[in-house]
């Protein structure tokens, strides 16, 4: 009946299933019992040592690995590689990179602003946002306007700004007059084009002050964009949320901006979070939102929250956007809300 | 490994059902990897109760351990009586087999009520979802190999078995060991971490 050779009985099996009972008690036992002289470390290497242990004794005697196929045993590791390496990928994209992110963030704000900060490397998030990337390389421009009292980072991986195309001054002042005359034109936008038509790269030392450009993108857009790797894990890197669980900030935000007193709840809600029901044009959420007051700082809140209103078409549906100040942040941290005074303050919203 | 037939194609000249089990034995490896890997995540990262350490009952969890190593080991006894055409030991081990599987899943839906009790929910905090998550769908792969095995058990009440039967508790025995070392890793990874 079988290419094996079964003539003998059970024993085998039960010495087997006899040695698994016996670590199982002794992983209980590790944990259930004080043991002075084992550290943690040693008793999490000893969970782990007992665990694979069983692991591979069901593989390798329950499930006839020793005496099969090898055929199914590459199989079978071939998935246990790939599922390893999504563990860790896992593990490196959400803890390892958030964490360096935050502290990243702490240390260049006790700098100060002055302070230039050089990212360490490219990693796999900033890779995944090419786009916005580029955005904020021609944002590198406008510190070289005089007196603009700009914070100057280089992105890695891209060129440095000495070795861009420098506006001439013509261009320059083009690229204003289109600003005024196109409304629904970023000034993101705007520049980008300018540097795009650009050809002739020759160095322009008079370059005026666009004073318009300033006035909209005064704030920290790099911060924005890091602090917002945060959110990314609930509201996506393309804030469409996930239905059901967590709304939408591409289309939405601005209509929480544009209705009375919205602006302070968006602060609330990020700094106390924000637990219940809500609904969006008919879609129902109930979702945890992180209290993120006490894991960011001001001017992290500010930006994260300019970010979220200028990105994904956003800032065309605001109404008279300024953008949010870490004074307004700092202001509000004086309610001490729970989420629930936030969700309080969300129905009182006249949104439309 | 693999031989030239005569249709030209290459054979492994292993039986099908159970390679085509082992390929996605190695599949379900990476989705319960990522679903551990979501756990741990957020392990910690909860911002109200209840907590890991406020619900579970590691005595019960042992048990019901205990209770899944058991069906293991009747699993590979049945499917050795068998091979050795042993057609009533057979029935009486995989009866076990479904005995224990149902145990086990009795044990949690016990756990689960309790908690639910103690008010984690699917939806209280990363701990209620993530863990919810990897466990119920473990607990629905127990329910399906008892499920499976009790439709073997039925089988070789109406019909004789054949040598393809072996094949098919083959891969179902397969099947069911896979559940169980799952189980060993959340046992470890989800529970007992958290009194160390």
């Amino acid at each position: 009946m079988s290419d094996h050779s079964h003539s003998g009985g059970i024993g085998k099996y039960v010495l087997v299933v006899l040695i698994l009972a016996v670590v199982t008690y002794l992983e209980f036992a590790l944990t259930a019992y004080p043991i002075s002289w084992l550290s943690t470390t040693g008793k999490f290497v000893a969970l782990a040592v007992m665990s694979l242990f069983k692991f591979f004794m069901v593989i390798w005697f329950f499930m006839h690995l020793k005496d099969d196929s090898k055929t199914y045993t590459g199989f079978f590791t071939s998935g246990m590689i790939i599922a390893m390496g999504t563990f860790i990928a896992l593990a490196g994209l959400f803890t390892v990179r958030s964490v360096l992110n935050v502290r990243q963030d702490v240390v260049s704000h006790e700098a100060g602003h002055e302070e230039v900060v050089e990212i360490p490397k490219r990693e796999f998030v900033d890779m995944l946002r090419v786009p916005e990337v580029k955005n904020q390389h021609l944002q590198l421009q406008l510190p070289q306007a005089p007196d603009s009292g700009f914070q100057l980072k280089t992105l890695p991986g891209f060129a440095s700004a000495e070795s861009l195309p420098v506006m001439q001054e013509a261009d320059t002042e083009e690229v204003v007059t289109e600003l005024v005359q196109t409304e629904e034109a970023t000034a993101t936008e705007a520049v980008t084009e300018a540097v795009v038509t650009e050809e002739t790269p020759t160095a322009a030392q008079d370059a005026p002050e666009p004073t318009e450009v300033l006035a909209v993108a005064e704030w920290d857009k790099t911060l924005g964009e890091k602090t917002y790797v945060n959110c990314t894990a609930c509201h996506q890197a393309n804030g469409q949320g996930v239905p059901s669980a967590f709304p939408p900030q591409a289309g939405h935000a601005p209509t929480l901006y544009n209705a009375e007193g919205g602006r302070k709840y968006m602060i609330n809600t990020v700094l106390y979070g924000l637990q219940g029901e809500i609904e969006i044009d008919g879609a129902k959420f109930n979702g945890i939102m992180t209290p993120w007051g006490p894991l960011l700082k001001d001017d992290q809140i500010a930006s994260v929250l300019n970010y979220v209103l200028t990105s994904w078409d956003n800032e065309a549906l605001l109404k008279d956007f300024t953008p949010i100040t870490p004074e307004e942040v700092a202001a509000e941290r004086a309610n001490n809300f729970t989420a629930q005074q936030v969700y309080e303050l969300r129905g009182k919203l006249a949104l439309e | 490994m693999s031989v030239m037939t005569s249709s030209g194609y290459r054979s492994t000249k292993l039986p099908d059902p159970k390679l085509l089990m082992w390929i996605f034995l190695a599949s379900d490896c990476m989705f319960f990897g990522s679903l551990i890997g979501t756990y741990l995540i957020y392990k910690g990262r909860s911002l109200v109760g209840p907590y890991p350490t406020d619900v579970f009952d590691i005595n019960l969890t042992t048990v019901s351990s205990f209770v899944l190593l058991v069906s293991s080991f009747l699993m590979v006894v049945a499917l050795h009586y068998l091979r050795q055409n042993k057609i009533n030991s057979f029935r009486w081990a995989t009866a076990g087999v479904c005995l224990f599987g149902s145990i086990f899943l009795g044990f949690q839906v016990f756990e689960f009520s309790h908690f639910v009790h103690e008010g984690l929910t699917l939806q209280k905090n990363l701990f209620g979802t993530t863990f919810f998550v990897l466990t119920g769908t473990h607990g629905v792969h127990v329910t399906i190999g008892v499920l499976w095995l009790l439709s073997l058990l039925i089988a070789s009440f109406v019909r004789p078995m054949t040598s393809k039967d072996e094949v098919y508790l083959d891969v179902a025995a397969l099947y069911w060991h896979f559940v169980d070392i799952v189980w060993v890793v959340i046992f470890t990874v989800i529970y007992l971490v958290e009194y160390i």
